[in-house]
């Protein structure tokens, strides 16, 4: 879990864009929108897809849980191990 | 956190429309009532060249990118990165780009703006491209603040012209280098006392008022 969560942070700043930020520089429960890191809309979008292409797993946009998956990195990793996709 | 979604361009844009509002005076208009028009000739291309390029080797797009192709990005990004609720227009018209956006501007000081900015940004095209690169090209920003001049100022001056495709535009050797874009920020620096751009039929010619 420990070395997922480092990947999905890596992927977090890679596909996002993020500058002057590494992974380490991103707590695994600190929020992910809004607060915390303060990630947008656009950027749900684009983390989604990142998501999809490297583990494979899918995000239905329509569904109440996906709000809880992108709360955190730690959500994020939980979500991923779930899929059976780590 | 918004600078990240800046390119290059996009960010010698920005920079110009920050720096001509920094440069105003504290009896400048708030800038809620000053519009501002954004023209640029080819915009965002390359953003709509890699999303096409994404497409044909079957990959999903990036919503970031895709968001950001259109052809005001770069004037919505300005005006969420400085709160601005400001009218705010993106035009694009060839090799009259940077006169268009006088136009568009002169049409909001006739409605009723005290002062209109105006930010003139472009990129060469990329190299896929290239084959329609058909003046100079460099990367450039550069913003003015419009009004109309009072009785006594010196004043620049745009007429649209009749096109005469046998015709010969007046264009001075050392603007004859530059983008159609920068030649309108050129002609305004200089002493020259005038510049013809033409596209096509069609012609405009930049003068000045003693």
């Amino acid at each position: 879990m420990q070395q997922l969560e480092q990947d999905i942070k890596a992927l977090i700043i890679s596909s996002l864009a993020l500058e002057d930020i590494t992974p380490d520089d991103i707590a695994s429960d600190e929020p992910l929108f809004v607060k915390g890191l303060g990630l947008d809309s656009i950027d749900a979008l684009e983390l989604g897809l990142a998501l999809q292409k490297r583990y494979g797993v899918t995000l239905s946009a329509e569904s109440d849980e996906v709000r809880a998956h992108f709360a955190s990195v730690r959500a994020l990793a939980e979500f991923v191990t779930a899929q059976g996709k780590a | 956190m918004q600078r990240r979604r800046f390119a290059p361009l996009g960010r010698l844009a920005a920079q110009a429309a920050f720096d001509l509002r920094d440069a105003q005076g504290a009896s400048a208009e708030p800038p809620s009532e000053v519009p501002t028009v954004f023209a640029s000739r080819y915009g965002e291309t390359t953003r709509c060249l890699d999303l096409l390029l994404a497409q044909v080797r079957g990959e999903p797009l990036s919503p970031t990118a895709f968001a950001l192709s259109v052809h005001n990005a770069m004037g919505a990004m300005i005006a969420i990165v400085r709160e601005d609720r400001s009218n705010s227009s993106a035009i694009a018209a060839g090799r009259m780009t940077a006169a268009a956006g006088v136009a568009e501007a002169v049409a909001l000081l006739d409605d009723g703006s005290p002062v209109v900015d105006l930010v003139a940004y472009d990129a060469p095209l990329p190299n896929d491209y290239t084959a329609f690169q058909d003046e100079p090209a460099t990367h450039f920003a550069w913003a003015w603040r419009l009004r109309r001049a009072r009785p006594g100022e010196p004043a620049l001056q745009l007429d649209w012209l009749a096109g005469d495709a046998t015709s010969h535009a007046d264009v001075p050797a050392e603007a004859a280098a530059l983008p159609s874009g920068l030649q309108a920020l050129w002609f305004a620096l200089s002493n020259a006392p005038a510049l013809e751009q033409r596209a096509g039929a069609r012609r405009c010619r930049w003068s000045r008022d003693a």
